[in-house]
C-alpha cells in the first residue's frame, strides 16, 4: 500500500506501451517496486488485454476499421492488412506473461552492480545518419524515412556485456548486436563504439525504437526482447540489467 | 509502399487501451466498440499528422473526444429535464462519488466547446495534472488554466 497519489490510468496504460517521456516514465517504474496496488493495476491491464483479445473484441474492431477505411477511401494510399496470426497472439501473450512475471518477482528496488562502471555515466545510444556530405548526429525523437542510411553507436560506460535491437511500427524485431545469437555480447572498452553495419529504415509505420540492454554478465537476449515488445523494459528488466533507449519517428508519406 | 498503414498492427498494439477508455466513459458495450472503431478511423485520415513518438496519447484524447461528443448526442436526444437531471445528480452522489462529477459536466458538455470538455475529463476524473492535460492536448497550461476556470464559472451558475 502507498498514501501516494495515485497514477491516473491514461499514464499507466501509456507506461505499459513504453509511450511515456522518460521524467514521467521513471517515477512509474521505480514505484512498481514498492506499491503493490500499482503492480495489481498493471497486471490487470494485462489481464484485460489477454481478455480482449481471447474473446475476439479487438479482431472485432480491426475488422470494423478496416471495413470503414475500405468505404471511405478506395483508392487512398491506405493499404489495410492483417497482421494477427495466431503465433503473434501466442507470441503476445507469453511476452506479457514474462513482463508481469518479472514484474511481480522485483519487489524490492534494483540495485547495480559495482565493476568497473564509469562513475556517473549511463550507457547510450547515439544514431548517426548516412547524408550527401557525410553523416549527421539524429536526436532522440527525430524524424526518420524509409531509405535513410543510420549508423548505431553505443557508449558503454563501463558496462561489460549488452544486446542492441529495434523495434518496428510493426513491432518487428531487428537483432544489430549481435546480429545472430541469443546472449549479450561483450562490450568494447571505449568511450563510444560505432557498429560495423549501417541499417536502411525500411517502410515500417510510426516509429523505430532502439533499445541498448547491459549488464555485467552474459544473459539471454530472447525474453529481453520479448518483453520489449509488449511493455516497457525499464518495468520487465531482471535486476542487475539497465537499459537506454533511442527513438526515431517514420515520416508518414502519403 | 510509402504511406501504407498496418491497420491490424495499430489495432493490435492501442486497441485494449481505445476499448478500456471507450468503455469507461459510454458505459456501453455496443457503444464502445463502435466508438472504438471511430477513433481508429479518426487516427487513420489524420495519419499525416500523427504524433508517431508516441501515438498512444493522441488515440486516448481522441477516443475521449469521440466518447464525450457521443455523450453530447445522446444527452441532446434525451432532453432530460432540469429536475429529471438535477435528480439524477443527487442519486449519483451514494453509488459514486465520481458520477455526480461526471453528471455535472455532461450537462456542462452541451454548452461548452469539444476540447474544453475534454480538458475537464482528463483533469478532473482522470485526474490528470495542468501539464500533463497540456501535454496531451496540445496546448499550453495557461490556456488550459483559462478553459478550466470558464466552466468552473459556468458550474458556479449551475449550482
Amino acid at each position: 500500500m502507498t498514501d501516494r497519489a495515485p497514477i491516473p490510468d491514461v499514464l499507466l496504460e501509456r507506461y505499459r506501451l513504453g509511450e511515456l517521456p522518460p521524467g514521467e516514465a521513471a517515477p512509474i517504474a521505480e514505484r512498481i517496486h514498492v506499491d503493490s496496488v500499482l503492480r495489481e493495476r498493471l497486471e490487470a491491464l494485462g489481464r484485460s488485454d489477454d481478455d480482449l483479445r481471447a474473446h475476439g473484441l479487438i479482431a472485432t474492431i480491426a475488422d470494423g476499421v478496416q471495413r470503414r477505411v475500405s468505404e471511405a477511401a478506395p483508392r487512398s494510399a491506405v493499404t489495410v492488412r492483417r497482421r494477427r496470426t495466431a503465433s503473434w497472439l501466442v507470441l503476445a501473450a507469453t511476452a506479457a506473461a514474462i513482463a508481469i512475471a518479472v514484474v511481480a518477482r522485483s519487489s524490492s528496488p534494483r540495485s547495480d552492480s559495482g565493476g568497473d562502471r564509469i562513475k556517473g555515466l549511463r550507457p547510450a545510444l547515439t544514431l548517426y545518419r548516412h547524408t550527401a556530405g557525410g553523416s549527421e548526429t539524429l536526436a532522440d525523437g527525430a524524424t526518420a524515412r524509409r531509405g535513410d542510411l543510420v549508423r548505431i553507436g553505443y557508449r558503454p560506460a563501463g558496462r561489460a556485456f549488452g544486446v542492441i535491437f529495434s523495434v518496428d511500427g510493426n513491432r518487428t524485431v531487428t537483432m544489430h548486436l549481435p546480429v545472430q545469437g541469443g546472449r549479450a555480447v561483450p562490450l568494447a572498452h571505449e568511450p563510444t563504439v560505432l557498429l560495423d553495419q549501417a541499417y536502411e529504415l525500411d517502410d515500417a509505420p510510426l516509429w523505430e525504437r532502439f533499445y541498448f540492454v547491459t549488464g555485467d554478465a552474459p544473459f539471454e537476449v530472447a525474453p529481453i526482447v520479448s518483453a520489449a515488445r509488449a511493455a516497457p523494459l525499464s518495468a520487465a528488466l531482471p535486476r542487475g540489467l539497465e537499459h537506454a533507449t533511442f527513438a526515431l519517428q517514420k515520416e508518414a508519406t502519403p | 509502399m510509402n504511406g501504407e498503414l498496418d491497420v491490424g498492427a495499430l489495432v493490435d498494439r492501442y486497441g485494449p487501451m481505445v476499448l478500456r477508455r471507450c468503455r469507461q466513459l459510454l458505459r456501453n458495450e455496443d457503444e464502445a466498440l463502435d466508438a472504438c472503431q471511430d477513433v481508429f478511423v479518426r487516427v487513420i485520415e489524420r495519419r499525416a499528422r500523427l504524433d508517431v513518438r508516441y501515438p498512444s496519447s493522441l488515440l486516448y484524447t481522441i477516443a475521449t473526444n469521440v466518447c464525450l461528443n457521443r455523450i453530447r448526442d445522446r444527452a441532446r436526444r434525451a432532453e432530460p429535464t432540469d429536475a429529471v437531471r438535477l435528480a439524477q445528480i443527487a442519486r449519483a452522489g451514494a453509488v459514486d462519488g465520481t458520477s455526480d462529477a461526471r453528471m455535472t459536466l455532461d450537462w456542462l458538455f452541451t454548452r461548452h466547446p469539444a476540447s474544453s470538455r475534454t480538458i475537464a475529463v482528463l483533469h478532473y476524473l482522470d485526474g490528470l495534472t495542468l501539464e500533463q492535460v497540456a501535454a496531451h492536448t496540445g496546448l499550453s497550461v495557461t490556456r488550459v488554466r483559462t478553459r478550466l476556470k470558464q466552466l468552473r464559472r459556468s458550474l458556479t451558475g449551475l449550482v
